[in-house]
């Protein structure tokens, strides 16, 4: 839970999109960690079966916390991805600077990005 | 075979699909045949939906374990009369809809990356209709990451640099939220020891007042909120249809948040039952509040928006307020008003929004001061528009009357009669901000000046709206409304011939946009005069959700 607010508080105050990126990492890691802790089971090993009657851990919310750490790590690179385009078009990841660019940008005519090379495809 | 197969057949293949065309896309003659492939794919998809019609209708739930594990301990899928009505809207809408990007989204990306577009497209379709399609609370989750993911992915393809930093923020909003879900799905499976919803609602029910719950539940609701757009949660909304390609709008606009929703309905009545709102936590309070504040906050907003598509996307906000609002109602009217108001809302706006569209195709102009005379240049356009707009705006024979009336009868009933004015004044409201463009469209000049009524801006438009409150003759015969009216060499020929010496000629959009807006105002309009069919369904589902009571 302390990693989720910790990962959280960071994506709030970074001004860093990539720190912010990072941020989001930690808070789902500590909803994974918690989804795990879940599972535990006093004095139990993991759920292989060796042959004797033995408490175990249960394996499901593991499995789930696999598919959700997949899905962290597809958001994780589209995400960076994302960063990487917003660096070609507007040369800064701060996000003061950005939003200045943004505002200046505004009171100017709007410019219209061209259709560049590489397309978020996720 | 095929046919025990159903209940999962319209989401597989949107996922084949896309992956198809993931893999595919680096094949060159892949690439010519992209959008041809998607439609297919889409249609298979409607066509495999519209099959469960008889099937839900004579049997009610048909259930479906994937992998052939029986459901407490496997992964459900099942389609039951809510996730039908949401299966059909979402299938149907997504074939006007692809119909339409065809043209309009050659603009914002070149012919090289279409497979690419039109697999996250498929991946964000085959997401949405996992979600209204799985009864597994965490595998909604992974539905729901599926399509915000490739919503992102879509919005960010827009044509200016701004869509990028939208998409960021709507990124690292929504992961939030879908994070906070996921926490909160963590607290119902540690007390419960489950995850399939049915059996969560029969488990849960001993559990109402456990703290555990009580936070899991939390966690979900806020989380879910992000996702629907619900009032102070909505800051991510306006910048990612504003700046997305104008048919992904449409596509969003009328089904990411309706999703949301769904899942709300979802989580409340399918996993907790609806005594749990009323006696456990005020949630239901809590809701009608925010609903109503969503309603006025969001048109007042809309109001004050120049651009056309962030007007639009504001009224959106203003919207899922209704939908929340008949959700929070627990009577059956007011649970009919919101469940319609999802399928009504999804069609109106995707109408406005594709009609938008067309316009900022053909013309480029986005914001809501140079539309004037649009209307003579592009006149089957606006009239989808206006007929929408109207729809929308809730005047009778049109979508959205059936639905405020029954939110209005909801509200009586529920004996909350201070709801009834934020209907009627949103309604109001919505008229305001609808009809600056459609005044624009069809009575300024081309000047800039006034064509019409020789005053100042903002009192023509404020006048042009409290003098007539239910403005809805505008059509044509609109001279007879106005204080002022215009020359009548200008007003008919605007709707029909359109060649009226002082505009320019005509020139409407590629007929593969014109029909799914045309195709949109007419479901706006059928929806609203043969609204029996989709009421006796909603009451269907209401009672049934509510039943459990």
């Amino acid at each position: 839970m302390l990693v989720f607010i910790l990962g959280l508080y960071m994506t709030i105050v970074k001004g860093n999109l990539i720190k912010k990126v990072i941020g989001l990492n930690l808070a789902q890691t500590g909803v994974y960690t918690f989804f795990i802790l879940t599972a535990k089971v006093n004095e139990s090993t993991a759920p292989v079966y060796i042959g004797d009657e033995v408490r175990y851990a249960n394996p499901l919310p593991q499995v789930l916390i696999l598919t959700a750490i997949v899905v962290g790590i597809s958001l994780t690179a589209f995400a960076l991805g994302l960063v990487i385009r917003i660096y070609q078009a507007y040369g800064t990841i701060e996000e003061s600077e950005l939003s200045r660019l943004v505002q200046a940008n505004r009171e100017a005519q709007p410019s219209t990005l061209t259709p560049s090379s590489s397309g978020g495809e996720g | 075979m095929l046919a025990e197969h159903l209940p999962i057949l319209h989401v597989l293949i949107p996922l084949v699909g896309a992956i198809v065309l993931l893999t595919g896309g680096v094949l060159r003659p892949l690439r010519e045949v992209a959008w041809g492939l998607t439609m297919l794919v889409v249609l298979a998809s409607a066509v495999s939906a519209f099959q469960l019609i008889p099937r839900v209708l004579s049997e009610g739930r048909i259930s479906y374990a994937l992998g052939n594990w029986k459901p407490p301990y496997g992964i459900e899928y099942a389609v039951d009369s809510l996730s039908l009505l949401l299966i059909l809207l979402i299938t149907s809408l997504t074939v006007i809809i692809t119909l339409y990007t065809r043209h309009s989204i050659q603009r914002d990306i070149t012919p090289n990356q279409q497979p690419y577009f039109y697999s996250a497209y498929l991946l964000f379709v085959g997401g949405l209709l996992g979600m209204v399609t799985t009864a597994d609370i965490f595998n909604l989750y992974v539905f729901l990451e599926i399509a915000s993911l490739s919503g992102y992915a879509l919005i960010a393809i827009g044509r200016r640099r701004e869509a990028l930093l939208a998409s960021y923020n709507y990124l690292m909003i929504g992961t939030i939220a879908s994070t906070l879900f996921l926490l909160g799905i963590g607290y119902l499976y540690m007390i419960t020891g489950t995850l399939n919803m049915q059996d969560l609602q029969a488990r849960l029910e001993e559990l109402y007042g456990s703290r555990t719950l009580l936070v899991g539940m939390a966690f979900i609701t806020l989380g879910l909120s992000v996702k629907m757009a619900l009032f102070p949660l909505h800051t991510w909304l306006p910048n990612a249809y504003t700046y997305a390609p104008d048919a992904i709008t449409a596509l969003m606009a009328s089904l990411t948040t309706k999703v949301g929703v769904y899942t709300a309905f979802r989580v409340f009545f399918g996993v907790l039952k609806p005594s749990f709102l009323s006696q456990v936590v005020p949630l239901e309070e809590i809701f009608m509040l925010l609903g109503a504040l969503a309603i006025l906050g969001g048109s007042l907003m809309a109001i004050f928006q120049n651009n056309l598509k962030r007007m639009l996307a504001y009224s959106s906000v203003a919207q899922i307020g209704y939908i929340v609002l008949g959700l929070a109602m627990l009577n059956v009217s007011g649970m009919m008003g919101g469940l319609i108001h999802i399928v009504n809302h999804a069609v109106v706006k995707a109408g406005l929004f594709l009609a938008v569209g067309n316009i900022i195709y053909r013309t480029g102009l986005e914001e809501v001061d140079d539309l004037n005379q649009i209307a003579q240049q592009m006149p089957k356009t606006m009239l989808a528009f206006t007929v929408c707009a109207l729809a929308l705006i809730g005047v009778p024979l049109t979508a959205g009357f059936v639905t405020k009336w029954y939110l209005v009868l909801g509200s009586i009933e529920a004996g909350r009669w201070f709801l009834v004015p934020v209907i009627v004044v949103g309604a109001l409201l919505a008229a305001v901000y609808l009809w600056r463009i459609i005044e624009r469209a069809y009575f300024w000049s081309r000047k800039g000046g006034a064509l019409t009524p020789p005053a100042p801006l903002s009192a023509s438009r404020e006048g042009g709206e409290l003098g007539s409150p239910s403005p809805f003759t505008e059509r044509g015969q609109g001279g007879e409304v106005n204080p002022d009216p215009p020359s009548p060499t200008l007003l008919p020929n605007s709707e029909q011939e359109s060649q009226s010496p002082p505009a320019p000629k005509t020139s409407e959009v590629p007929l593969s946009m014109l029909i799914p807006t045309l195709v949109m105002a007419v479901l706006s309009l059928a929806l609203g005069i043969f609204a029996v069919l989709p009421l006796n369904l909603a009451e269907r589902i209401a009672k049934s959700l509510l039943g459990a009571e």
